[in-house]
């Protein structure tokens, strides 16, 4: 690996970027408002923040610095943070719950009602995709029983959508 | 204190008990918040006696507190950003699979805390208010900096990391319209934006989406399935950190007392204070020790006590929920204000000795519930976690009733699925955010009365708790910058040496 | 096997679960059967905006003022600033007796900051379909002009304006002014030295210093989160003197935490007969203080349906009538604006007056961004 560069010193100089832009971001918005006065000025403080970040970078950069130069000498490897088969997983996960959320935006699924006894139990769009999401990640993880991969998402969904949908009066989509 | 006594019959105690049971289940299940509860109970109870209604909140406020740390202690999510210092601790236990062990502790000391936080209600209200109207802005502001420059230094080996996870929590509380004048900030024209980041998409995403994706990378190498320990936990034990949880309460009684700080910086300070006076735990903080969770459970559970008494005696809310019980007295036509306990003494009674029978429930509901859902970590990791996703995905939605906090959600568990790999620690980031806006507000006008004065900078630090908060905040500092630590060690060595000669 | 265990474990504890809903749920329904109204499942909720049209004769069961149309559903009231201030008090009281006419529960929710206008941002998004109703104060009129957002009261159909409340001039009880005369003196001596704090930018406590500094009188301001919090600055001695208003202050007069030194207004009040009037001692101040400072108004969203606007209308004239209210009203010294503006034209011209006078008094003294001219509003006199 020509890794060469610690890790510290790369998360230093994103963290610099922030800061100084924040920094920049106050100092152009204070130039631009109306009530020119710091003391209780909505830009003091970003301002100090932004600043306070900026010099916590430095040092985080310092640290990789020295940290770098023992390592270089005493040959160890600058361990690997992320490794590439891992992310994928985490990755297909990301894209999983993407899905789930486009379909909670976009599905237009009519509330349906079913009364058992006297207790009435409506559900929605909310219910349907959470089932499937979870019948899915289940499956993505590895459960393979039948008769999990289909009574927990069952079990779960009811139960959320009873605490929120009913007795919560939660806008579920 | 004996006047209590005269306002308890079954019916009072059967709505503490119903407002207790219901407030174990919001506070343990993530995403549901006590001060949401809370807020529904108020529109439930309005035709209802008022010392009913306090009943029921009142038992739904105790034991929802404590029930935050089971969710913090069993799958990582804290139920309040109270609980976040119970999941230092709590969750590397259940990980060795001491869950019931680490209930069992919270549940106690959460017992006493509450109970140590309402008899100072009791017998302090009026000391401790006077105590709270010294406080200036700037001490404020100082108050909550230093519950982040500690947070910063207990949460990591690298402090640099800590207190850029502050700073990053700051960034985030200043997304919005700014508290003082209402200009938008960092929003970047999203209109979804101007209301701000609200703290249970990012309590719920940093800790428990972010939880679901370290699982899903560390599927390989991690076992399936957690055991469990069969191991009896004996009371005495358990009980024997009593004197430090008397102070660790002490604690969060005073924090609880000033509006605003309450039980996130009142953990943080006590979980240091424990770490600090506990010389050697048989286990590390920070990996699982009972000492962690004792610190942090007592003085969140006190904040109770405390954050009642400006309420009443001042008319300002320490915290969401006391902001809601303010208004269920306002709805009964009752005015807190100076005069408030002399006037109303059968309300004040009502409050305290629910609190009181609700701390009883506390006890009995938790060591009842203790050993049953502590099994909840023996179920596969690969039910679980789809399981804990869809939490986080309808507790986030369910706060604000829109996708667009989902969306955050998502965006905070990736950002603190890297923080976590990364080695930058996440409670500092909740706790800034938490405290964000009141820091802000709080040293502007601190800065504004200053100006106006002959010596700005003295009118901003000559004040006896401003140096003394100054002092303490310099010493954190200057103890965990790794230069000015050695220098520090150095001159504390030499002195020793001057002595010994 | 170990999953099996596992498996049913799981099943106990969302059983134990279910267990504690189901007996919750039995208590909401018993409240909704209190509101004599069944309440709307959430399924009508989300599919009856557009079912409004299918009017149907209008059947009073009682005192009640509602239709069968409105209000079907519990009603939501927001507050736009923190609980235990001017606004949530009345508000509040506002909500209890609005329910006993309207037969519906109404839940009131603070959504404080920012002068009140993020609560009132958030009511102008909400649908125009009356269910969120909206207590703002005086604010609303001064948004636009101070730059703060794009509401105004034309935004919103103003039900009726509520009350105004007396601001009384006050400092702490270690204070060493105890005159009104005394502090004015000292202010003189030291321009822009003596701390105020007020309750927000553009807000009556603001608006009250500006109308010292067109006196004469240069303090040096600061804005505090609320009118509470601003009092609890001078009690605590961190801030010279504050103006709070009556009904926050009530209960520290008594408890001699501050000492009041003048109401704020030309008159003397009822319930506080010993506080003098402000204009006893600068009797040029006459003309800014005929108006109310803190103003209270009840609105909702301004393409609210009229029948919908009526049964408010109606519902708000059933309280103001009621005696729970005229003994709030008395109780707390308040100033009863909603008793002189009952005609949509009075309310209009009385609106529009204030507005001119507020907003023309905040840009001459540059605290307001824009000038008032943009929004069409006239300067008075002219």
């Amino acid at each position: 690996m020509k890794n060469k560069i610690h890790s510290h010193i790369v998360e230093g100089v994103l963290f610099c970027g922030s800061g100084l832009g924040l920094l920049s971001y106050s100092l152009i918005s204070y130039g631009k408002a109306f009530n020119k006065s710091w003391a209780q000025s909505p830009y003091l403080f970003p301002l100090i923040v932004g600043a306070v970040m900026t010099g916590l970078s430095l040092w985080l950069i310092g640290e990789g610095i020295l940290a770098a130069k023992r390592d270089s000498q005493s040959r160890d490897n600058v361990k690997m943070q992320l490794s590439g088969e891992n992310l994928c997983r985490v990755v297909l996960t990301l894209i999983l719950c993407g899905g789930y959320y486009l379909a909670l935006a976009n599905l237009k699924i009519p509330y349906i009602t079913i009364g058992i006894f006297s207790f009435m139990y409506t559900f929605s769009t909310f219910e349907v995709a959470t089932v499937v999401f979870l019948a899915a990640m289940m499956g993505f993880m590895g459960v393979r029983k039948p008769f999990i991969l289909v009574l927990v998402p069952l079990g779960t969904t009811l139960f959320l959508s009873i605490a929120f949908r009913m007795l919560l009066h939660v806008l579920l989509p | 204190m004996l006047d209590v006594l005269t306002v308890i019959d079954g019916r009072f105690i059967l709505m503490v008990l119903a407002g207790s049971v219901a407030g174990l289940f919001v506070g343990a299940i993530p995403g549901l918040s006590v001060s949401m509860a809370t807020a529904l109970l108020v529109s439930i109870t309005y035709t209802w006696e008022h010392s009913d209604a306090l009943a029921m909140i009142m038992g739904v406020y105790v034991v929802g507190v404590f029930s935050g740390a089971v969710s913090a202690i069993l799958i990582n999510i804290p139920g309040a950003p109270s609980s976040v210092v119970t999941t230092l601790d709590g969750y590397p236990m259940s990980k060795k699979g001491q869950a019931y062990k680490a209930l069992y502790t919270a549940t106690i000391y959460s017992f006493t805390g509450s109970l140590f936080g309402l008899v100072a209600l009791g017998l302090l209200a009026t000391p401790v208010s006077k105590i709270a109207l010294k406080f200036t802005k700037m001490d404020y502001f100082l108050l909550a900096f230093f519950g982040l420059v500690t947070v910063g230094s207990v949460s990591t080996k690298n402090y640099a990391k800590g207190l850029i996870s502050v700073m990053l929590g700051l960034i985030i509380s200043m997304i919005g319209l700014d508290p003082l004048m209402g200009t938008k900030r960092l929003t970047f024209g999203v209109q979804n934006l101007t209301g701000g980041v609200s703290t249970v998409p990012a309590l719920v995403g940093f800790f428990g989406f972010a939880e679901v994706l370290s699982v899903i990378y560390n599927m390989k190498q991690e076992q399936n399935v957690l055991a469990m320990e069969r191991t009896k936990v004996s009371l005495k034990e358990v009980l024997q950190h009593w004197k430090l949880s008397l102070y660790t309460s002490a604690i969060g009684m005073l924090v609880g007392a000033l509006p605003g700080a309450g039980g996130p910086v009142a953990s943080f300070i006590a979980y240091n204070e424990a770490k600090r006076l506990v010389k050697d735990p048989k286990i590390p903080f920070g990996e699982g020790t009972v000492e962690g969770i004792m610190a942090s459970e007592s003085s969140n559970n006190a904040c109770i006590g405390g954050a009642l008494i400006p309420m009443l005696t001042l008319a300002v809310p320490g915290d969401a929920v006391t902001a809601i019980i303010l208004s269920v007295f306002y709805v009964h036509g009752l005015q807190p204000g100076p005069m408030f306990i002399r006037q109303n003494p059968e309300a004040f009674h009502s409050i305290l000795a629910a609190g009181i029978i609700a701390c009883f429930a506390l006890l009995f509901l938790g060591l009842l519930v203790a050993p049953r859902i502590c099994k909840v970590i023996t179920i596969p990791k690969n039910i679980m976690i789809p399981v804990v996703a869809s939490l986080c995905v309808i507790g986030s939605f369910a706060c604000n009733n829109r996708l667009f906090d989902v969306g955050l959600m998502f965006l905070f568990g990736l950002m603190g699925f890297l923080m976590r790999r990364f080695d930058y620690p996440v409670a500092p980031l909740i706790l800034a955010m938490v405290l964000g806006k009141m820091m802000d507000s709080n040293f502007r006008q601190a800065v504004s009365l200053a100006s106006s004065a002959e010596n700005p900078l003295k009118a901003m630090f000559w004040h006896p708790f401003t140096i003394i908060l100054s002092i303490c905040i310099l010493w954190v500092l200057l103890n965990n910058i790794p230069w000015t630590k050695g220098w520090l060690e150095k001159m504390s060595g030499r002195m020793r040496r001057k002595e010994n000669k | 096997m170990k999953k099996l265990i596992a498996l049913t474990t799981a099943a106990a504890v969302c059983l134990s679960l279910a267990a504690c809903t189901v007996s919750t749920s039995s208590k909401t329904e018993t409240t909704a059967a209190e509101t004599t109204v069944a309440a709307a499942e959430a399924t009508e909720a989300a599919a009856d905006t557009k079912a409004e049209e299918t009017t149907e004769a209008a059947e009073p069961e009682g005192e009640l003022v509602a239709t069968a149309d409105y209000p079907t559903k519990p009603l939501t009231m927001i507050i736009p600033y923190g609980a235990g201030g001017t606004t949530d008090t009345w508000g509040r009281k506002l909500a209890v007796l609005l329910e006993k006419y309207l037969g519906q529960s109404i839940t009131v929710t603070n959504q404080g900051g920012a002068s009140g206008s993020i609560g009132s941002q958030f009511v102008k998004e909400q649908p125009s379909d009356g269910y969120t109703l909206l207590v703002c104060a005086e604010t609303m009129g001064t948004y636009r002009t101070m730059n703060i957002c794009d509401l105004g009261y034309d935004d919103f159909t103003v039900i009726s304006p509520l009350v105004g409340d007396p601001k009384v001039l006050v400092v702490g009880k270690d204070s060493k002014y105890n005159t009104l005369e005394e502090l004015l003196e000292d202010i003189k001596a030291n321009p822009g030295k003596i701390t105020m704090s007020h309750s927000g930018p553009g807000g009556s406590g603001h608006n009250q210093g500006l109308v010292l500094k067109e006196l004469g009188y240069e303090v040096a301001m600061t804005s505090f989160d609320s009118g509470n919090d601003a009092l609890l600055g001078v009690i605590g001695g961190q801030v010279d003197f504050t103006n709070p208003n009556i009904s926050t202050l009530g209960g520290y007069i008594e408890s001699g935490d501050v000492k009041p030194l003048a109401v704020f207004s030309s008159e003397r009040m009822e319930a506080y007969p010993d506080i003098p009037a402000f204009t006893e001692t600068v009797p040029e101040s006459e003309k800014y203080l005929d108006i109310p400072y803190t103003l209270l108004s009840f609105v909702v969203n301004n393409d609210t349906p009229q029948e919908v606007v009526d049964v408010l209308k109606a519902a708000s004239a059933k309280v103001f009538a009621d005696p729970e209210w005229t003994d709030f009203v008395k109780a707390n010294a308040a100033d009863p604006v909603f008793e002189k503006y009952t005609e949509d034209a009075a309310i209009q011209e009385f609106y529009d007056n204030w507005k001119s006078v507020i907003c023309w008094l905040q840009y001459d003294n540059g605290v307001a961004e824009k000038s008032p001219e943009e929004f069409g509003i006239k300067k008075a006199g002219e």
